[in-house]
């Protein structure tokens, strides 16, 4: 067997699922809606990250909220733990059902409940994916803006549950900016809403931007009421190819507090453009670094922004300078960036993805840091990012059939990750923390950490939502 | 035999496809494209194109009890059609539906072809009973329309009774070629004509050879045999690889000699340029880089100034680009000869389910017309609709009760070529 990331689960008393349970369950979704067939739990015993393989018990398909209120009443006068489950498409293990138990796949709960469009507002069910839904705001001229490079894939619910963001971070923000109002089970079966439809609320606990990146651990989300975003009428795309990193940060970090607002403004490092370049033939110069970056609004204001951001990236230096001229060859300036990731995974056997954010002031800092610690443990790292917010993916290329150069793979990602943290930053900028980056907990949080597991206690006290992420529970 | 031993035995016959299973990164990005990933049954995983090699990666890695032979596990890996529209959407580019096909293939070598219904075992090798129907034309077109007949077939066969099937014609197009004089063109091409431009529309074949004379080619079409597509879907790969042993056998002394291959069938272009190699065997690439798309070929011509349109007014149509024309990047190239024939087009990007036969089955029927329902969405009935399958036109035809024409029939009329009898 290859080797994988371990998942070590402290020892923990789940009660053992029976016959009865299966029995109790179907009365509650009904025996179309769950499984637990070995096709079906073997594929919700593992998601996007490369874990071992730990299946669930049970899969069900709930239909509405009260159903998985009644299942995780159920869960919890069992003591039986509850995995919520999107697409599955998470890059950290955060929805690996480690304890087994309960998988509540939202794959039936996939609806758009209401489109609230004087409001500029919408109100989904978790399992509805990104893309489907921004296609269908586009009648509106609305959108949800995050965009994570899983958008095709990706729900709602996984997006809200990860506080997942994408390329368009740096203007609009992230999912947590966006979401208004939920709609949550508690972990003894209670449906709260909290939150309001108000763009703005001084009034208690901000329960909504606790629940958001909580990963399944605090609560599960039946209904979210996300604010949206008009779709801008003009977006404005340049490239500009640097000779060295330092330039091209320095670059970003002048644009950043010229009072520009870029939509994007992504980086590609000289190992990543190389690997492009190897997969398809989309013309990327060979040079140290590349910038992406593009600006919405009217013709007039994107247009003078992005002439604005280039010249500061001629002033740090820019050894070419490509602006798109028309629709198409905006694309072909996107293919670039867009292809870094595919061109980067057919380039080595598996690959770990780092997801790191530092200030933007110190992103040379933590690429230099990135390619130095590599080099020390042989194994070859590539870097590319959204920039514009310090959010950097350091990509070890490794092998998971090699267990040497694996290990190496996986000790040099602490490292980069250690001293992200060390500059300021975070461990994770959009994938979330789930099995992999929990090890980081306590180096970022420090003691703020015992104050997340004591909220972790008091909505769940038997620790039965998604048990194992984030922390361990003593 | 132990479930270790099994697996090792189903690895064994799946063969060098495990490591493209190992290189799966599990993004899922392959369910955004598949149509059987997309359709109401699906919200269970192991339905969806990610969960079928999930599966197979759990074969792998001793992960679970799952049999590789079980029906079970081989019901939710026929849910793959070979659309091949997964592939460009996998971040690792990863031939899914090959894998599929593997996977069959290790299936079938363990549980025997028993195991096949009588519709996979006809359609395996379709060119025959081709060539049966149109011995007996016209009595098999008026069989095949008798719902008492169809019912029956659809008992002994599983080809759903509902699924349209194309008409033989007693005069193949093999027989009509022989009878024509030789052309005298200066410029030699050979056409691979494919079983249904030979036995269920010859006039295809027809036109095609009229086309390629017209734009100054002396036709030459060797012997040949049916390229094989659904032998190779069904995991029959020994039986798909005498065909193809056969096919290139006849092809390659041509393509040494420096001609081109023609083909006006989407499924023979991509396996005759492609798929022959990747999933059989590597040695049929030597005439890969001889084998052109009649559009492409049309177009080239177009360029070169050997085709004109004498048709001037625009006409408004519906290209509907489909999976093996995508699979080939044929798209933007079919569109490239449309606009030159002055025709203003919309092209519809969803799969119409028919996927070659598979959507003839009596198991996949319903979820067929779940997948050509969304195709109908986009469908718009007052213009000419396109496309160069001929199972796709079924299909289309079919569910949707609207008539579709081949591009080739268009650019045709727009070149004002007649058809010959």
């Amino acid at each position: 067997m290859s080797p994988r990331l371990q998942v070590v689960p402290m020892i923990m008393q789940y009660s053992k699922f029976n016959n009865d349970d299966r029995v109790e369950l179907e009365k509650i979704v009904g025996k179309d809606n769950l499984s637990i067939e070995e096709e079906e739990l073997l594929i919700y015993a593992v998601d996007a990250f490369p874990s071992e393989w730990v299946k669930p018990d049970i899969v069900v398909w709930p239909e509405n909220a009260e159903q998985v209120s009644q299942v995780i009443r159920y869960a919890h006068r069992r003591h039986l733990p509850v995995v919520a489950r999107g697409a599955g498409s998470g890059l950290s293990g955060n929805a690996v059902p480690i304890h087994a138990g309960i998988v509540v796949s939202f794959r039936r709960m996939n609806k758009i409940i209401q489109i609230l469009e004087k409001d500029m507002q919408v109100v989904v069910q978790p399992g509805m994916i990104y893309d489907e839904l921004n296609s269908k705001l586009s009648t509106y001229k609305l959108f949800f803006p995050p965009n994570p490079g899983s958008s095709s894939v990706c729900t709602i619910g996984g997006m809200v549950a990860n506080n997942a963001s994408g390329m368009g971070a740096v203007k609009y923000g992230v999912t947590r900016d966006y979401v208004l109002k939920l709609e949550v089970v508690l972990a003894n079966g209670e449906i709260i809403r909290t939150g309001s439809n108000a763009i703005k609320s001084s009034t208690g606990y901000d329960l909504v931007r606790l629940f958001v990146g909580s990963e399944g651990t605090l609560g599960v989300i039946t209904e979210i009421t996300l604010r949206l975003r008009i779709v801008p009428s003009t977006m404005k795309t340049a490239i500009a190819y640097f000779d060295s990193v330092s330039a091209t940060t320095d670059a970003v970090s002048e644009i950043m507090r010229s009072g520009l607002s870029p939509a994007a403004l992504e980086f590609l490092d000289h190992e990543t453009i190389s690997a492009v370049n190897r997969a398809e033939n989309l013309g990327l110069r060979d040079k140290p670094a590349m910038l992406l970056a593009e600006f919405h609004g009217d013709e007039e204001t994107a247009t003078n922004g992005l002439n604005a951001a280039m010249e500061i990236c001629r002033k740090h230096g820019a050894v070419d300078i490509h602006i798109a001229k028309d629709d198409v060859e905006r694309k072909k300036l996107w293919a670039g960036r867009k292809g870094a990731y595919p061109a980067l995974v057919r380039s080595t056997p598996n690959m770990i993805i780092g997801d790191i954010v530092v200030p933007i002031s110190r992103i040379t800092e933590a690429i230099t840091q990135a390619y130095a610690i590599t080099k020390r443990y042989g194994v070859k790292v590539a870097c590319f990012g959204h920039s514009g917010d310090g959010n950097i993916h350091p990509n070890i290329m490794t092998d998971h059939a090699d267990k040497d150069l694996w290990e190496r793979a996986v000790k040099a990602n602490q490292e980069i990750v250690a001293y992200a943290i060390k500059l300021g930053g975070v461990a994770s900028g959009e994938h979330g923390i789930g099995l992999e980056k929990k090890q980081f907990m306590q180096l970022e949080h420090g003691n703020s950490l015992a104050v997340m597991k004591s909220i972790k206690t008091l909505l769940d006290p038997t620790n039965i939502l998604n048990p194992g992420k984030f922390f361990d529970i003593d | 035999m132990d479930p270790q031993s099994i697996r090792n035995q189903f690895l064994n016959d799946f063969g060098s496809s495990t490591k493209d299973v190992a290189r799966c990164i599990r993004c899922g990005f392959c369910n955004s494209a598949c149509p059987t990933s997309n359709v109401t049954s699906a919200f269970k995983d192991s339905r969806t194109s990610r969960g079928r090699v999930i599966l197979l990666q759990s074969i792998m890695e001793n992960a679970g009890n799952l049999d590789p032979y079980s029906s079970e596990f081989k019901d939710l890996i026929d849910l793959c059609y070979s659309c091949r529209r997964c592939i460009s959407a996998c971040p690792a580019g990863i031939p899914i539906p090959d894998l599929m096909s593997h996977a069959r293939y290790a299936y079938l070598k363990h549980t025997g072809h028993s195991n096949l219904t009588l519709g996979h075992r006809i359609y395996s090798q379709y060119g025959k009973f081709d060539q049966l129907g149109s011995t007996f034309a016209p009595f098999s077109n008026w069989m095949l329309k008798r719902k008492i007949f169809r019912q029956f077939m659809q008992y002994a066969t599983h080809i759903d009774s509902r699924a349209r099937l194309p008409d033989f014609h007693r005069e193949t197009f093999e027989s009509w070629f022989k009878k024509q004089p030789t052309s005298n063109g200066n410029k030699k091409i050979v056409y691979f004509v494919d079983s249904f431009a030979n036995y269920n529309e010859p006039s295809i074949g027809k036109l095609t050879t009229k086309l390629l004379q017209h734009v100054g080619y002396e036709v030459i079409v060797p012997p040949q045999r049916e390229s094989g597509m659904p032998a190779i879907e069904y995991g029959m790969l020994d039986e798909a690889r005498k065909l193809a042993e056969y096919n290139f056998k006849q092809l390659k002394p041509f393509a040494q000699n420096g001609f081109r291959i023609v083909c006006s069938s989407p499924a023979a272009t991509f396996l005759l340029k492609s798929g022959y190699a990747t999933i059989l065997d590597e040695k049929f690439r030597d005439i890969s880089d001889s084998v052109i798309d009649l559009a492409e070929l049309l177009l080239e011509e177009y360029n070169h100034g050997n085709l004109e349109f004498t048709r001037k007014t625009p006409e408004p149509v519906q290209y509907h680009y489909c999976c093996l024309s995508k699979a080939l990047s044929l798209g933007p190239i079919t569109s490239k000869l449309l606009d030159a024939a002055g025709c203003v087009q919309t092209q519809i990007e969803e799969c119409c389910g028919g996927a070659g036969v598979w959507g003839t089955f009596k198991e996949n029927y319903a979820m067929s017309s779940e997948i050509a329902a969304k195709l109908a969405q986009r469908v718009t009935k007052d213009q000419t609709l396109l496309t160069e399958s001929e199972t796709c036109r079924l299909q289309i035809e079919g569910h949707l009760n609207v008539p579709v024409r081949f591009p080739l029939e268009l650019i045709a009329d727009r070149a004002e070529i007649k058809t010959m009898s």
